[in-house]
């Protein structure tokens, strides 16, 4: 019998088969879970009124640069890489950003950098992946307390590059993009919808939380999928917490309105990402807590 | 079966598709609704069974199994058990991507790279800004003539310099990016925030050089830090002008965390000033770094002096009310001449901090009774000194808003945006609200600077330069 949903995509697409962590060990205390997603879940007083001052601000300055770091059609000018190859590179930082521990916000940046550099420069199949971890250190530096060591990005790259040549790569890329690095991520505008969600009247934080855990599964699956390039952060973040509370039949949902985009938008959105979804089942319930996974059961469970 | 494979070596939109996909869309719709309905049965009849298939389907080759002997939480616990019998390894994770054409790695491959794209055509409209910038001598060293060294540290060196486009003074950072570990996370973040913050009260950055080996920034330069001002006018500034300088501080302060930007470091050092009484504040390096830093970029030790209780206990805890306490403490500063809590060590800095403001408890700092470094210091129990006594310069408006300020819990602290509205401002009037981000304070011609009671000399530091010099300064 066929599974939909069980066709562990982005899998076959690169990933690695087997699970991550347990060979080299939490690097900062922490166990295998980004300290994004661990710190999301007791979300201080202190962050919680830093949010009450300034969220709308917070929200209206990210909204504002969108389209500038908005990549526009990364590989148009690629000889070499595919949209094949970006999912399997894509697929690959996955795993390797939750390895370290680092959060989603980073793991968005180093695709945004990715995706911006590609619009810019041809890339040599051969160092493609370098790239990627190049835009992954990058990201780190500007986002994470302890970046991930250049020595241990070259292990996961098997030793195939040198120090030196990731250094002058590192350079490149900050040249070519002159330093904008500041984008607004899809990380962002999930947290500033739940939070919003939260403070509005008769909110119910448990659906909150599984929605925003599901939704941010969900995008971390479309950073790998070449289609969703096309869609601003905040498009994929409404759309993703809309789909999450659809698919989780959740009695209040996200009111969408308060993302700003037509309806029409939004359903495009919605239904790219369920068809994603429906295709990644597997992968995408490797991606969530299990207390979300679930929650899950239409996820797929072949093997 | 056939069919079913295709089906699984599809991972992507981005690929072409077939009807396959559309049929597997319905056929997971269907599933999905079979399920839910199956829950809903389910609960109904108070099973759990559900529940049992999620756990297994995260259960098999999870990529976030957690890592031996540690993450030991009832979640990992379960997950980890259910495929037990796969080892994960290094290889799993660190491998050489096969991507679509695996030629081997031509050494040169880097030059090559950033020739070809030289001769590509320029596809942004900002790139080809950005050459007729160039054009004009921006982005090149030369447009820049080196003067004084001012300072030099492990990562960077400042010089003061002249722009031959503009003549004006500017000062020049520079980086050097060759290092073992690459560029320098500090350049990183401080070049990426500042290019998007543009405001009266943080400092500009004009220009970026970017050469083989290192990064310049080209700064706007300003004569005078808050420290210096504060040695210049003897320790003694007009209360007017504390309230001035304060203002300016806290609407840098408010843009910053309006932006989800924080400080980190403040500090009279990282406030400038220039002739005009405009302060700025500059070194973003430290901005987005969540932990304490002990080492600043030219290597000195870390002031502890501006730091918050909360971060000197230990707490890593990262949002904007980290920076208030600082200003409370430039506050004082600026109104006593003398720093609020000078500590050398974090044991004495907690010390000067609760003999002044008392020792904290439960009432003033929920939680803080149970906090270990806390317990292990047993300060003795002072009682809070009314501030007033301390800095009797302070107006009752003043005092309270320091008192706002240096709160115990961090999230009671007045926020920057707050606190520009509080009452102590209210004597600067109306229009300071409604200046536009990039206009001075000393654009509103009300605004203006007395003379500081204690400067010796001319009337304001650095006035034998003069020409720039507002007359409102006298």
């Amino acid at each position: 019998r066929r599974r939909a949903g069980g066709a562990a995509a982005l899998r076959s697409a690169g990933a690695p088969a087997a699970p991550l962590g347990a060979a080299r060990g939490a690097r900062h205390g922490g166990g295998a879970w980004g300290r994004g997603r661990r710190r999301r879940r007791g979300e201080s007083a202190q962050e919680l009124q830093a949010f009450r001052d300034y969220g709308e601000s917070w929200y209206r300055s990210r909204k504002g640069l969108e389209s500038r770091f908005q990549p526009r059609e990364p590989l148009a000018r690629q000889p070499q890489v595919t949209a094949e190859a970006r999912c399997k590179l894509v697929s690959w930082l996955i795993p390797v950003h939750r390895h370290f521990g680092l959060s989603l916000e980073a793991l968005c940046l180093a695709v945004n950098i990715l995706d911006r550099f590609l619009a810019t420069t041809p890339v040599a199949a051969d160092c493609f992946q370098l790239l990627g971890v190049t835009a992954l250190l990058i990201a780190c530096k500007q986002v994470e307390v302890h970046p991930p060591s250049v020595k241990e990005l070259l292990a996961l790259c098997c030793d195939v590059f040198t120090r030196q040549q990731l250094r002058n790569l590192e350079c490149i890329v900050l040249h070519r993009l002159d330093f904008d690095l500041a984008a607004p991520t899809v990380s962002f505008f999930l947290e500033h919808f739940s939070q919003v969600r939260l403070e509005a009247r008769g909110a119910d934080a448990g659906e909150a939380a599984d929605a925003r855990s599901l939704a941010a599964g969900v995008a971390e699956l479309s950073l790998a999928d070449y289609a969703f390039t096309k869609y601003a952060p905040s498009l994929l973040a409404a759309s993703s917490l809309g789909l999450a509370d659809r698919l989780l039949r959740h009695r209040s949902p996200l009111d969408l309105r308060i993302s700003g985009y037509p309806e029409g938008l939004l359903r495009d959105c919605m239904d790219q990402l369920q068809l994603l979804v429906c295709l990644n089942g597997r992968s995408l319930s490797l991606l969530l807590p299990s207390e979300v996974a679930q929650k899950c059961p239409w996820l797929g469970d072949d093997r | 079966m056939n069919k079913m494979k295709n089906f699984k070596r599809r991972f992507s939109l981005s690929v072409p598709r077939t009807e396959t996909i559309e049929e597997s869309l319905t056929e997971f719709t269907e599933q999905f609704n079979q399920l839910n309905n199956q829950r809903n049965e389910d609960l109904a009849q108070g099973h759990l069974q559900l529940a049992q298939l999620g756990r297994e389907v995260a259960a098999d080759g999870s990529p976030v199994s957690p890592p031996e002997g540690q993450g030991r939480s009832p979640v990992a616990a379960v997950r980890y058990r259910n495929h037990g019998q796969r080892r994960c390894s290094m290889e799993d994770v660190s491998r050489r991507l096969s991507l679509p054409m695996d030629i081997r790695l031509p050494p040169e491959f880097l030059q090559k790279l950033q020739m070809e794209s030289l001769e590509l055509p320029k596809p942004l409209s900002r790139m080809s800004r950005r050459a007729s910038l160039s054009d004009i001598g921006f982005g090149k060293l030369e447009t820049y003539i080196k003067l004084d060294k001012l300072g030099e540290g492990t990562y960077a060196t400042v010089f003061k310099g002249r722009s031959k486009l503009t003549e004006n003074l500017v000062a020049l950072k520079e980086i050097r990016l060759e290092h073992e570990e690459g560029a320098p996370c500090t350049a990183i973040r401080e070049v990426s925030l500042l290019k998007n913050l543009k405001h009266a009260n943080i400092v500009t950055l004009h220009d970026i050089i970017h050469t083989e080996r290192c990064l310049t920034l080209v700064f706007e330069y300003l004569d005078n830090d808050l420290k210096q001002y504060l040695e210049n006018c003897g320790n003694l500034m007009s209360v007017h002008n504390v309230k001035i300088f304060m203002f300016q501080l806290l609407r840098g302060l408010a843009y910053c965390h309006g932006r989800k930007i924080l400080h980190r470091d403040l500090k009279p050092q990282n406030l400038l000033i220039n002739e005009r009484g405009e302060l700025k504040l500059a070194d973003f390096g430290l901005a987005r770094a969540k932990s304490v830093p002990t080492k600043t970029y030219s290597n000195e030790v870390v002031t502890l002096w501006y730091r918050p209780p909360d971060v000197l206990l230990g707490s890593t805890e990262y949002s904007t009310p980290i920076d208030m306490w600082g200003v409370g403490c430039i506050h004082y500063e600026m109104v006593t001449g003398r720093p609020m809590f000078p500590g050398s060590t974090v044991k004495e800095e907690l010390h000067l901090i609760f003999r002044l403001l008392g020792t904290p408890t439960e009432d003033t700092w929920p939680g803080i009774t149970s906090n270990e470094e806390f317990k292990a210091y047993n300060f003795s129990q002072y009682r809070a000194q009314p501030l007033i006594n301390h800095a009797p310069r302070l107006d009752s408006e003043g005092v309270d808003l320091l008192t706002n300020l240096l709160l115990y819990r961090a999230k009671g602290r007045i926020s920057a945006q707050a606190a520009l509205q509080h009452p102590y401002f209210r004597s600067l009037g109306e229009r300071v609200h409604l200046l536009p981000d990039t206009a001075s304070i000393f654009s509103l011609k009300e605004i203006q600077l007395q003379r500081d009671p204690g400067h010796r000399g001319s009337a304001f530091p650095h006035s034998a330069r003069g020409k720039n010099r507002r007359q409102s300064i006298f």
